[in-house]
């Protein structure tokens, strides 16, 4: 039999990503002298479900740094030890341990076995200085209270019947490691019952047929012993009782099991052998929610390649509906109404689900922004710098594919901003600032794109060191150039003007890089800068890369998409209106600006094309923040189109974002604006 | 190696986890089939060759001794491996194995 190991355990990285990503945020944002106890809890908890993932799926190597951890973290929480920034900063580093370990067996990725066994030590050395907590060195003086004998917490047992699912034999869960961790929170038996088949004939051995009743002494909470089961069980699976103090322990080895014939059936029809996904996905206990999620805040795990194939199919039936509303030209709309209106009824319905299973890819942006927190701790740490992380508009959402691709341009430059942008303290202090500088992240939808912000208070950009730097290089530069265009010289490859090449930043290699990625994203980088007072950098992407609503454009016989949120209007020319500069270039006058007019059927060239403006239409479209005129034959019509990519199929084409199938299944060009532009100015 | 039976013996063999188990079943049915025919009351089972087994393996055998038992037919389970009883103990199989079929160990 051969089982893909790797769906079962997609859930535990999944989720153990998510504890550590929460530990993390906690021992960042904690207070080491007045730590909160419910975030103590919390961080246990975190530590603890990470814990009994990898015993349950066999990571070992995990289990050992977390249960490490997970000791020293009870000790806090119970205020047997104080916390100090030096162990939380020990406790973070713990965090990329397990983390560099969770990696290794999801990716396959090194593991630096050195840092391990270094983060084993300072736990250990933390857990064998045995650090007397405040509370405790306030009790010291002896008094008659001090005397009194301590007081013990009485163990409660708990009875506990686990009826899993049919499927847990093929998911390779493993119940010995949850038996031998329940067994160390105190005195704990287990016995299993075996549903027998009447018949051998038909037996299935991937089917678990078997359930288990367990009692447990212990001073633990019911939370406590249900985490243990976290990955494992679902909440209705897993029944727990608190026994009276009169009441013995059910389980022994001297009597039958008294398991009930039909766990959980008898209340809520629920039988054992129940797959998870039958259940409905906002039930309380869905597989690996966690106790107390709200129903509202329930959500299922999916991968990635389904939901590009949903999209894909999205894509098809944009494409096939554009093909049918083509063919409907063609039908008498009075003959044939109630066609018509079926379509209609289609193009809207298509609208409305294809927004649908575009949203399903949308995250919010706190996927990246959460780990800046972190990086600026660190880093601001290493360079002796106070600072201190704002995040604005985390819930923004921004196509997935975008997300993951935005992450490396975003940290070079709050590196950049770090090391090149804040002051240092006494810096600060001396032009009148705080000591401490701020760098803000901010998100938000504008329109059809969001804005992604990185901005700071330190420095500012030195024009003069850039224009001396830049004509060092070689590059053309003149003091006549405007604050934009000086910004736009730090984007050449190489350009650096950092006195000293640290490894935070200062070796030229990250804004050509920045821009290179934002542009290959459809994005646009755009910079602000005060000299003393800060700097901000704004980078704009489009909202999906999937599907966008363009308006389609005939020039000469090809058909052209011009994006929606690039045009501004469109217009006929008025002869008077034009103006002949030499032989090639024309401006065309609209309002009291004289913009270019390009001729898309020059820069692609169409044969065919109309020539003269008067006779053609000028579509105003914004490229970069600039306004240009585009010469084209005729307006077709308005479109969602689905974007394919020409470099996965073809090869890039220079002033294009990519293709789209028409309803006619012709293929058209969907035009970048901004690459047109460079393009034109190019020939 | 897979699984040999005789009419009064079986010796178990191989991989008796979730991805070996499928592997069992037609010589157990067999089996099953063979010992129904016979006038053999008693069977003895031996498990020294049984390399891994998991829980759905012990439950594979334990379903196959009930169906066994509700043929007339009593199994002993002998030559169980150290790391068998082990997993047998830490599931809390003890009562649907040891107290019932293991009378030869």
């Amino acid at each position: 039999m051969n089982v893909d190991l790797s769906q079962f355990y997609a859930v535990f990285f999944d989720e153990s990503a998510e504890h550590l990503a929460e530990m993390e945020r906690i021992f960042l944002a904690i207070d080491p002298a007045n730590p909160d106890d419910e975030e103590l809890n919390a961080v246990f908890r975190a530590a603890h479900s990470i814990k009994g993932g990898a015993g349950t799926f066999g990571f070992p190597d995990m289990t050992v740094v977390t249960h490490t951890l997970e000791t020293l973290l009870d000790r806090v929480r119970h205020h047997e030890i104080a916390l100090t920034r030096e162990m939380v900063d020990v406790f973070l580093r713990a965090g990329d341990a397990i983390a560099m370990q969770l990696a290794g067996h999801r990716d396959g990725s090194n593991v630096d076995q050195q840092l391990i066994d270094t983060v084993c030590e300072q736990l250990s050395a933390i857990a064998g200085n045995g650090v007397s907590s405040p509370s405790q060195s306030v009790q010291e003086p002896v008094s008659a209270v001090s005397e009194q004998p301590a007081v013990t917490v009485s163990p409660v047992t708990y009875r506990m019947i686990f009826t899993p699912p049919a499927d847990l034999y093929t998911r390779m869960v493993r119940m010995e490691p949850i038996f031998e961790e329940l067994s160390t929170m105190g005195d704990f038996t287990v016995v299993a019952r075996i549903d027998q088949p009447q018949e051998f004939q038909g037996y299935d051995p991937n089917r678990c047929l078997m359930a288990w009743e367990m009692t447990l002494s212990t001073d633990r909470s019911m939370d406590e012993i249900r985490e243990v089961f976290m990955f494992v069980a679902d909440e209705e699976e897993l029944f727990i009782e608190k026994l009276s103090p009169t009441i013995q322990p059910a389980a022994a080895t001297t009597s039958q099991p008294t398991l009930p014939d039909q766990p959980a059936a008898a209340d809520d029809g629920v039988v054992m052998g129940r797959r998870m996904y039958d259940k409905h996905e906002a039930a309380p206990g869905a597989f690996g929610r966690r106790s107390g999620e709200s129903v509202e805040a329930s959500s299922i795990r999916v991968g990635v390649a389904k939901v590009d194939q949903l999209i894909n199919q999205m894509g098809e039936l944009v494409i096939t509906q554009a093909m049918l509303a083509q063919a409907a030209k063609m039908i008498d709309p009075v003959q044939f109404e109630h066609l018509h209106r079926g379509l209609e009824l289609l193009e809207r319905n298509t609208r409305d689900l294809q927004e649908s299973v575009m949203s399903i890819r949308m995250l919010p942006i706190n996927f990246i922004f959460s780990r800046f927190p972190r990086l600026v701790h660190d880093l601001a740490d290493k360079l002796g710098k106070k600072v201190e992380l704002k995040l604005v508009g985390e819930t923004t959402e921004l196509d997935k594919g975008l997300i993951e691709k935005l992450a490396d341009p975003l940290t070079h430059l709050v590196r950049n901003s770090l090391d090149h942008g804040i002051e240092l303290p006494d810096a600060r202090v001396a032009v009148g600032k705080s000591p401490g500088g701020t760098i803000t992240l901010k998100a938000a939808q504008q329109g059809g794109r969001v804005m992604v912000e990185v901005a700071d208070d330190g420095a500012g950009l030195n024009r003069d060191r850039i224009l001396a730097k830049a004509a060092q290089n070689g590059l053309q530069v003149s003091d006549s150039m405007s604050d934009e265009e000086v910004w736009q010289l730090i984007f050449a490859p190489g350009f650096s003007t950092a006195d000293q090449v640290t490894d935070i930043s200062g070796r030229g290699v990250g804004m050509d890089v920045v821009m290179r990625n934002v542009n290959a994203m459809g994005g646009r980088v755009t910079i602000f800068s005060n000299q003393g007072a800060g700097s901000r950098v704004i980078i704009s992407l489009p909202l999906t890369l999937a599907i966008l609503d363009g308006l389609s454009v005939r020039v000469g016989n090809e058909t052209f998409i011009v994006p929606l949120n690039s045009i501004i209007e469109s217009l006929q020319p008025c002869r008077e209106d034009l103006n002949q500069i030499g032989n090639r270039n024309t401006t065309i006058h609209v309002r009291g600006n004289y913009l270019p007019l390009m001729h898309l059927g020059t820069i692609f060239s169409i044969s065919g094309a109309v020539q003269r403006p008067e006779e053609a239409v000028v579509m105003l479209v914004e490229a970069e923040g600039e306004q240009v005129a585009l010469q084209v034959d005729e307006l077709l019509g308005q479109h969602q189109v689905v974007i394919k990519s020409l470099e996965t199929n073809y090869r890039k084409v220079d002033g294009t974002a990519g293709a789209t199938i028409l309803g006619d299944g012709r293929v058209a060009l969907i035009l970048d604006t901004v690459d047109m532009v460079r393009l034109w100015r190019s020939q | 190696m897979s699984t040999q039976t005789t009419e009064s013996e079986h010796q178990l063999s191989g991989d008796w986890t979730i991805t070996g188990v499928v592997t069992q079943i037609d010589v157990l049915a067999d089996s099953l089939e063979t010992l129904s025919s016979s006038q053999t009351s008693r069977l003895q089972v031996d498990c020294g060759r049984i390399h891994n087994i998991d829980m759905s393996g012990l439950q594979l055998l334990h379903v196959w001794i009930e169906c066994a038992k509700m043929r007339g037919i009593r199994a002993q389970l002998i030559n169980l491996p150290e790391r068998m009883q082990q997993t047998i103990q830490r599931l809390g199989l003890n009562q649907s194995f040891t107290d019932n079929y293991l009378d030869v160990v």
